[in-house]
């Protein structure tokens, strides 16, 4: 373009970049300006000023001045609107996932956006180099109008919770005021990044430096990314476990109290690895659905490849996943018992059971994928074998953890069977079980990575043989140790045993680190076996992203559900109360429809995504000249990609 | 896995299954080793439980 002339100058180019660059990290800190204007207008203490009261912190126990009105006691129906019969808070449930579905994937994929570009970079094979470039620029692709879908649902949330819930936004846009602020602003600011990222990509890719400064910008915009999802956080882990208020719910002029709530940190850790895993899960069934509707055996092949990267990364934020859930749980525990036993042995345990099996689900789905995905990689039959075996302590371990503590029974069959727990099989609703189930689990998804890495390869270490047989050691080792510490749990009290989990799990991420790593030394300038034949997957295994994906999907649901459910008839847990018709604790089939009918509503309008991608890539046949100028028929150019 | 890479490399059944245990030994060692400082050190828990 014309006014892009300019541009064409190297020099100019540098300093533009370098100007860019800078705006925007100045830009970055712009939005905070509200905090410190907010401090500055505080009125200054006069002998004419009304007296200055202080209260207590409700968790924190420091003093402060009280800087606002107390919590509102709330009235139906003058605090609360409705739309005729229907449920306002199902309302906005639906509004809140749908929107928190779009925002954890536009977060997500810059990610790997970042991710992919930088590996593409330190390619030395320009032919890879471009390969990951393109790739981490489709992801981008499909984020980009997933990022409209978010910013028209995040406007139709705040209407939502201004026209059904005033009273109870009111409070809290009272308390984090300055804080919704920077929010906005952060988004202007990340839109405007997000743009020049994505359509300054060709651009920015003609000199190494530009490069490298593109990749700057895909690190500012996931640092705002980020930043944004941190704030939102902040809003609902003060729901659950509210400080920098005092009893009444006045605010008492440190933000920064109100911000770091007991559970806000295990709640932003937990979120980060849930958006990731479930942003690949959705970019591989992207690709997997662009997969079955390839025609030609170069896209087959592109689209697999795709599938299988994004799966990888998101699966390797799927495995800490389940840890630092742990922490959330261990952290609620600590701030009030009672809402942790509310959790995982009262009223919410068998929604806990549902995600359980969502979970094991997602495992399972993962493991058959690359069992599958291996059929395209000579050599693989050589493990064949043994993956029936690897299913089966699968299936064992998926229902131990599915297994209830009590369950729901009439009072003859409770007679029968002598009491709440069944003798046996009540033995596997404990922690003790659960926690080597999950752990089984996760260590036989390693073992599968470790066969999947080695599939195609014949090991030339002279070294191989022993490397092998510490490393069966190694995975029969901990296995041996994850089910001794389960067993070992039934007989000592509840306060020693709770703490076994941790020897557990780093058990498990011992096996996870030094497994990978030995296996990798064993292959190290090991013999082909023959190339992976990407595209020739068997189709199941695109179905099988296909349910990874929607498990990813139906289990941030659950959970999601689970976390504001447990707050009970409060809005901000013992500070305001819910004084609405539905300040209760849905039945768990109506819960678990909601649950369904969100992601029916989600993956419908993301299929309309999908469709949207494939668009602007279509290839149109075109005859390419030869050398001596005559036409060769059959080959095709893409056109207008990206 | 092992068994056949045994084979292929032309070391013994015997010999294999001495290594194997060795690194099962040394295996289960890290694992207690593991158990117990997490326990005991971490979280300041008896283990084992008296």
């Amino acid at each position: 373009m014309r006014c892009f002339r300019w541009f064409d100058n190297p020099k100019l180019k540098k300093v533009g970049a370098m100007f860019a660059l800078g705006l925007f990290v100045v830009a970055l800190l712009l939005p905070f300006a509200p905090m410190f204007a907010v401090a500055e207008d505080a009125p200054a203490v006069s002998a004419d000023a009304p007296k200055i009261e202080k209260a207590k912190d409700v968790h924190w126990k420091t003093e402060g001045i009280v800087s606002g009105p107390p919590a509102p006691k709330l009235k139906y129906p003058d605090s609360y609107g409705t739309y005729g019969g229907f449920q306002s808070r199902t309302i906005l449930w639906m509004a809140n996932q749908q929107h928190l579905y779009f925002g954890s994937f536009v977060l997500a994929v810059p990610m790997f956006v970042l991710v992919v570009e930088l590996v593409g970079m330190l390619q030395k094979d320009k032919r890879m180099a471009k390969k990951y470039d393109d790739l981490a620029h489709e992801f981008m692709k499909i984020s980009l109008t997933a990022y409209s879908i978010t910013a028209i649902l995040g406007g139709l949330l705040i209407f939502t919770f201004l026209a059904l819930y005033p009273g109870f936004f009111m409070y809290l846009a009272s308390i984090f005021r300055p804080v919704m602020h920077v929010y906005a602003l952060m988004f202007i600011l990340e839109s405007g990044i997000l743009y020049i990222y994505y359509y300054g990509w060709d651009k920015m890719n003609e000199t190494p430096y530009l490069k490298w400064c593109h990749l700057s910008l895909s690190l500012l915009l996931n640092t705002v990314g980020l930043v944004l999802m941190f704030f939102a956080n902040t809003w609902v882990a003060f729901m659950q476990a509210p400080s920098g208020v005092d009893e009444q719910g006045r605010f008492l002029g440190n933000i920064w109290n109100a911000i770091h709530t007991p559970l806000v940190l295990p709640i932003v850790i937990h979120r980060i690895l849930g958006n990731a895993a479930f942003g690949g899960g959705v970019v591989a069934a992207y690709a997997a659905y662009r997969l079955l509707a390839a025609k030609s055996p170069e896209e087959k092949a592109h689209y697999d490849w795709m599938s299988y990267t994004a799966m990888f990364m998101g699966v390797l934020n799927l495995i800490p996943l389940p840890f630092a859930g742990y922490w959330l749980m261990r952290e609620v525990y600590a701030y009030r018992q009672q809402m942790g036993i509310t959790l995982m042995g009262g009223l919410l345990a068998w929604v806990f059971i549902m995600q359980a099996t969502m979970i094991a689900t997602l495992f399972i789905t993962l493991n058959y994928y690359l069992w599958t995905a291996m059929g395209r990689m000579p050599g693989s039959e050589r493990y064949t074998r043994y993956f029936k075996y690897l299913l089966l302590i699968l299936v064992v371990a998926t229902l131990t953890w599915l297994t209830p503590h009590t369950l729901v029974m009439t009072p003859a069959e409770l007679k029968a069977m002598g009491g709440a727990q069944h003798p046996v099989i009540g033995n596997y609703g404990v922690m003790s079980a659960k926690n080597t189930a999950i752990n089984c689990i996760i260590t036989t998804t390693v073992l599968t990575f470790c066969i999947y890495q080695r599939a195609n390869k014949a090991p030339t270490v002279s070294w191989a043989w022993a490397g092998n047989l510490a490393l069966g050691a190694l995975f029969i080792g901990a296995y041996i140790n994850i089910i001794f510490l389960g067993i070992y749990g039934y007989y000592i009290p509840a306060n020693v045993r709770i703490g076994l989990s941790v020897p557990q799990v780093c058990t498990t991420l011992s096996t996870l680190f030094i497994g990978v790593t030995l296996n990798t030394m064993i292959l190290k300038d090991a013999r082909s076996l023959g190339e992976i034949r990407w595209g020739q997957m068997s189709v199941r295994g695109a179905y099988a992203l296909f349910l990874l994906a929607v498990a990813f999907t139906w289990t941030m649901a659950v959970m999601g559900y689970i976390r504001s459910s447990v707050r009970l008839h409060w809005h901000v847990n013992e500070i305001m109360r819910d004084a609405s018709p539905w300040a209760f604790t849905n039945p768990i089939g109506y819960a678990g429809n909601i649950n369904s009918l969100n992601v029916l509503i989600f993956w419908t309008m993301l299929l309309f995504v999908f469709w949207l991608g494939t668009l602007t890539d279509k290839k149109v046949p075109a005859k390419v000249k030869d050398a001596s100028g005559e036409g060769i028929e059959g080959e095709t150019i893409p056109v207008g990609s990206h | 896995m092992s068994q056949e890479d045994v084979k292929e490399s032309g070391v013994g059944f015997g010999k294999g299954a001495i290594v194997f245990l060795c690194c099962l030994a040394v295996a289960l060692g890290y694992y207690l080793m593991l158990d117990y400082t997490l326990m005991v050190f971490a979280q300041n828990l008896p283990f084992p439980y008296k």
